[in-house]
């Protein structure tokens, strides 16, 4: 199993917080409109949630091992930058009149909402207890091609449905 | 005996239905276990789906889950796939045919999945420990057929299976 400590936590999150004050502050090359800075935040936004995913899968799957610290990391980086992503939010929203129409509030409304999904009821990765998602299964050519045998031969779904 | 109808509901993470599904007793303390320790997290991080099954007096029976994972990647061409991770009956309503409906209507939404999402695979998946005969006769019953295995759980030395139905039409 590998490790991943708090220092690779920031590996990941620190470029992302760095270009999310790039976006918030006009700056940068991709952020030449409010629009655009608003959509930059929304896909850091996205970005965020999928490494912390990818964390916490890898920590269920038994690729990494859980350490407390790495996961107080996470949560209080990602509660950072949820806060710094509201107010960019929120400071879009006052100027969603006069600009008239903004699509990146929205794609950052629903960053945001992710964000919150992850952060609030917090749960805590751990080793899978079902085996199937620790399982390490090495199959030869020949296997694979007779597990694609069986499964090209499965019966289609039938057409019954018991339940309303 | 025709089956009794039941009506799915769909369940979120730490609403007063998953509190109260997680109090019940189960005869295989297994089933406790990943439901406290797997569904949430499949919940929250992967893309899993958990319904709660009401008879006709609206009293719970049972629960499923649906994910879509890459657990079975092997089995799968490395593509993405439907997955039943855990579903149960309530102890004291056991016996009633209630297990096969919760099977089905897992099936039938893994088939919505998969219709919706053409790059998924074109099969969902199970996984079942092989001393668990009465849930393999289930699975069986309902249309699964059981791959290639048995594998074994490093953690315990137990055998599993995997079993899979294809979820689209002809």
């Amino acid at each position: 199993m590998k490790t991943f400590d708090y220092q690779q936590v920031d590996a990941v999150l620190s470029p992302l917080k760095a270009r999310l004050n790039d976006c918030a502050h006009g700056e940068g090359d991709q952020c030449e409109t409010l629009d655009s800075h608003l959509d930059c935040c929304a896909t850091i936004c996205f970005q965020v949630v999928e490494s912390l995913k990818a964390w916490a899968l890898s920590v269920f799957a038994g690729e990494v091992i859980f350490e407390a610290a790495v996961e107080d990391r996470w949560r209080t980086e990602v509660a950072q930058i949820y806060t710094r992503a509201t107010a960019i939010w929120q400071s879009g929203r006052s100027l969603e009149v006069p600009c008239y129409q903004l699509p990146g509030l929205n794609n950052l409304q629903s960053g945001l909402w992710e964000l919150q999904w992850l952060l609030e009821n917090w749960v805590s990765p751990r080793r899978s207890v079902a085996p199937l998602p620790r399982a390490r299964m090495q199959f030869t050519t020949e296997q694979k091609a007779g597990i694609r045998d069986q499964l090209a031969a499965l019966p289609p779904l039938g057409l019954e449905n018991p339940m309303p | 005996m025709d089956a009794i109808p039941l009506t799915p509901i769909v369940v979120n993470l730490n609403d007063s239905i998953f509190n109260e599904i997680v109090t019940w007793k189960f005869e295989d303390e297994f089933v406790s276990r990943i439901l406290l320790n797997d569904i949430p997290q499949r919940l929250k991080y992967a893309s899993c789906q958990m319904w709660a099954y009401a008879d006709p007096e609206r009293n719970l029976v049972g629960f499923g889950t649906l994910d879509v994972c890459k657990d079975c990647s092997e089995f799968s061409d490395d593509q993405l796939h439907t997955y039943i991770p855990l579903l149960a009956v309530d102890s004291s309503q056991q016996g009633r045919g209630h297990g096969k409906l919760i099977v089905n209507h897992l099936v039938k939404q893994a088939a919505c999945v998969v219709a919706g999402n053409k790059t998924l695979h074109h099969a969902v998946f199970l996984d079942v420990y092989e001393n668990s005969t009465a849930a393999i006769g289930l699975y069986t019953k309902c249309g699964f057929t059981k791959l290639d295995g048995p594998f074994v759980d490093s953690d315990n030395d137990k055998t599993f299976l995997i079993m899979a139905q294809r979820v689209t039409p002809a």
